[in-house]
């Protein structure tokens, strides 16, 4: 069976591969660079793998031997993108993606030990919450799995996995995860829970290796370190990533997207502007939108404070561009995600629950402002180690002792994360404040899970501008 | 491996942070390990006092029996004991009847005995008092029952 699992696998990260070869320069060597590279291969490669399964399903009508045809395809598709790329001699070109990132300092070992403790204690949790519980936690089989299940076992029936007699597992959630699961499945031969373990697994290291990366390319080291040690010891992160829920998936890709277009930045600083990165964004903000309905809130916050963020620095028209290009790069995603809503998913039950005089009322109840505020504002002073601080105080400490470099020329994109991470909670509070459900019910079973899609970002949003430790002995 | 030069003028390095710069990072650390310790040990105590095959595992096999007498799709009625608190998720009695859509897919179940077939779901040797316009088609012993709507 494991070497089953090669072949699904397998075939994913050469897809992310092909795609993310826009990246790569000859004669690179530099490791941060190279476990960007292979961070974003897993993640880009498993949601075009999804995306291929997802064209098997509809094309050849159930999951089977077409899958092998849309995914050689896609695979054909995008070997050919990548040889091309290379043999217009953009992998030869001299100019790095960014400056060779600095060495490393007295206080890389200190901080690369807290960094390596805290990935080998997720990775044990990890090992042993797949032990104790191999479906996963709630919504992981009540939703993803159990639509991976009908997906599979329905054959050419495979569309009732979208029955509105299914309303509370969510019936109109995008694929992304049970396509991939399901994919991997159909190669496998068998119904393993492992497919969903390694998926998760595979999430969660590919945001911690894009975040770790991102910094280190883009700051420095100890940078990528201090945020990847943040994120990996703080509970709503780890919690939600071990339990096979959509919710890291999701944080991946927010962070991607921000990665990507900082990344961008600082090349078109260095260098000739490159379509790459931006393209490779546009992608990841469509892959989000394809893994929770989150997603599309997500591109559409994207795409309005990248433009309003960069059209005040530097006028409309090069924005104008680069949100043209960035579309390009989701559009495909974009276009699958439009078939399944229009074709397939029936209405979120958020939407159905609307009305003029029932929203207003919601609205207008001052009571429920108050319970929004006082579950956000316990869970984030929660969020530290069971019991003993919260991160946000850390962040805190890590504030005043370091300070900020309000100059630095990523600047302006850790604007961008920020500002989108504050206009998806604002979002959020918005969707809590219009729930049809049980108020305090709907936030105790989701309020953890979407600080946790946030949170890598407004990590890697403060960090970028945060001063290093090398810095800070100015 | 850190060159000795290299490493005299790193520790230095270290020796020019600030002072607040010190504590800034030695509070993340000191957050990191603590919480990794925590982690660490929950992971253990956690393994060991997982069932094998786990929970979830030893619930789902209670449907095997029932799903060979079922269609291989379509829509299936449930009943269980009383339900618990309405609430959206946790709960007993969701959690089993979700438990049982999961085990059963891709049958679609619906929380309602107004369907043709419907699986009785209880704890083991529950004694069913007659069920207006149900007959009890098989009871598999381990609280899961099949009944049809109409008479024998």
């Amino acid at each position: 069976m494991i070497l089953r699992l090669v072949i699904p696998l397998g075939l994913s990260v050469l897809l992310g591969v092909s795609i993310t070869t826009w990246l790569w320069r000859r004669g690179s060597r530099s490791v941060p660079l190279a476990v960007l590279v292979a961070s974003l291969a897993v993640g880009l490669g498993f949601g075009l793998s999804s995306g291929s399964a997802f064209l098997s399903l509809v094309l050849f009508d159930g999951i089977g031997r077409g899958l092998v045809v849309t995914d050689l395809a896609c695979l054909g598709g995008l070997g050919a993108f990548a040889l091309v790329h290379a043999a217009r001699g953009r992998l030869r070109e001299a100019a790095p993606v960014v400056d060779s990132p600095a060495r490393r300092s007295a206080v890389t070992p200190v901080l690369a030990v807290a960094f390596g403790v805290s990935l080998v204690a997720v990775v044990v949790r990890f090992g042993q919450m797949s032990v104790t519980y191999p479906h996963g936690w709630w919504d992981a089989w009540m939703i993803y799995n159990l639509r991976a299940r009908f997906l599979l076992r329905g054959g050419g029936e495979w569309a009732d996995a979208f029955s509105a007699l299914l309303p509370i597992s969510h019936p109109d959630y995008p694929l992304l995860l049970p396509a991939l699961v399901v994919r991997a499945w159909s190669y496998v031969g068998q119904e393993t829970t492992i497919v969903p373990q390694l998926m998760a697994l595979g999430f969660t290291l590919a945001t911690v290796g894009v975040l770790w990366a991102g910094l280190a390319l883009l700051r420095d080291p100890d940078q990528g370190l201090l945020a990847g040690a943040m994120l990996l010891t703080v509970p709503l992160f780890v919690g939600t990533a071990v339990v096979q829920e959509a919710d890291t998936p999701l944080g991946f890709y927010f962070l991607a997207t921000i990665v990507l277009l900082a990344l961008h930045d600082r090349r078109v600083s260095a260098s000739p502007p490159s379509r790459g990165c931006l393209l490779l964004a546009g992608l990841a903000a469509g892959l989000a939108a394809w893994t929770k309905n989150e997603g599309v809130l997500f591109l559409i916050a994207i795409v309005a404070v990248r433009f309003a963020v960069e059209a005040r620095a530097q006028g409309w028209r090069r924005p104008a561009r680069e949100a043209a290009i960035f579309g390009l790069g989701a559009l495909p995603i974009v276009l699958v995600l439009v078939y399944f809503k229009i074709q397939l998913a029936p209405a979120n039950d958020l939407v159905v629950g609307q009305g003029l005089r029932e929203t207003s009322a919601r609205l207008l109840e001052v009571r429920r402002y108050g319970m929004i505020f006082d579950t956000l504002r316990e869970t984030i002073l929660n969020s530290g180690p069971m019991g003993v601080v919260s991160a946000i105080w850390v962040l805190a400490i890590h504030a005043v002792a370091f300070g900020f470099d309000t100059e630095h020329p990523s600047g302006r994109v850790a604007v961008t994360a920020l500002t989108a991470v504050g206009l998806m909670m604002a979002g959020y509070v918005m969707a809590y404040l219009t729930s049809p459900h049980d108020l305090q019910s709907h936030l105790d079973s989701s309020l953890t899970r979407l600080l946790a899609q946030v949170w890598p970002t407004a990590l890697f949003g403060y960090f970028l501008v945060a001063r290093t430790p090398r810095e800070a002995r100015a | 491996m850190i060159e000795a030069s290299e490493r005299r003028s790193t520790r230095s390095i270290l020796c020019r942070l600030p002072f607040r710069s010190r504590v800034g990072l030695a509070t993340i650390v000191v957050f990191a390990l603590v919480s990794d310790g925590q982690l660490l040990a929950k992971s253990l105590v956690d393994y060991v006092r997982t069932a094998r095959p786990s929970a979830i595992d030893q619930y789902l096999t209670r449907f095997s029996g029932i799903r060979a007498a079922l269609p291989t799709r379509g829509v299936v009625g449930y009943i269980a004991e009383a339900k618990g608190r309405e609430i959206l998720h946790g709960g007993d009695y969701y959690r089993k009847f979700h438990l049982a859509q999961y085990a059963l897919a891709p049958l679609i179940m619906v929380d309602s005995p107004d369907r043709d077939l419907v699986i009785g779901n209880f704890s083991i040797g529950t004694r069913m008092p007659p069920l207006p316009g149900l007959t009890l088609v098989r009871d598999y012993g381990n609280g899961v029952m099949l009944f049809r709507r109409g008479g024998e």
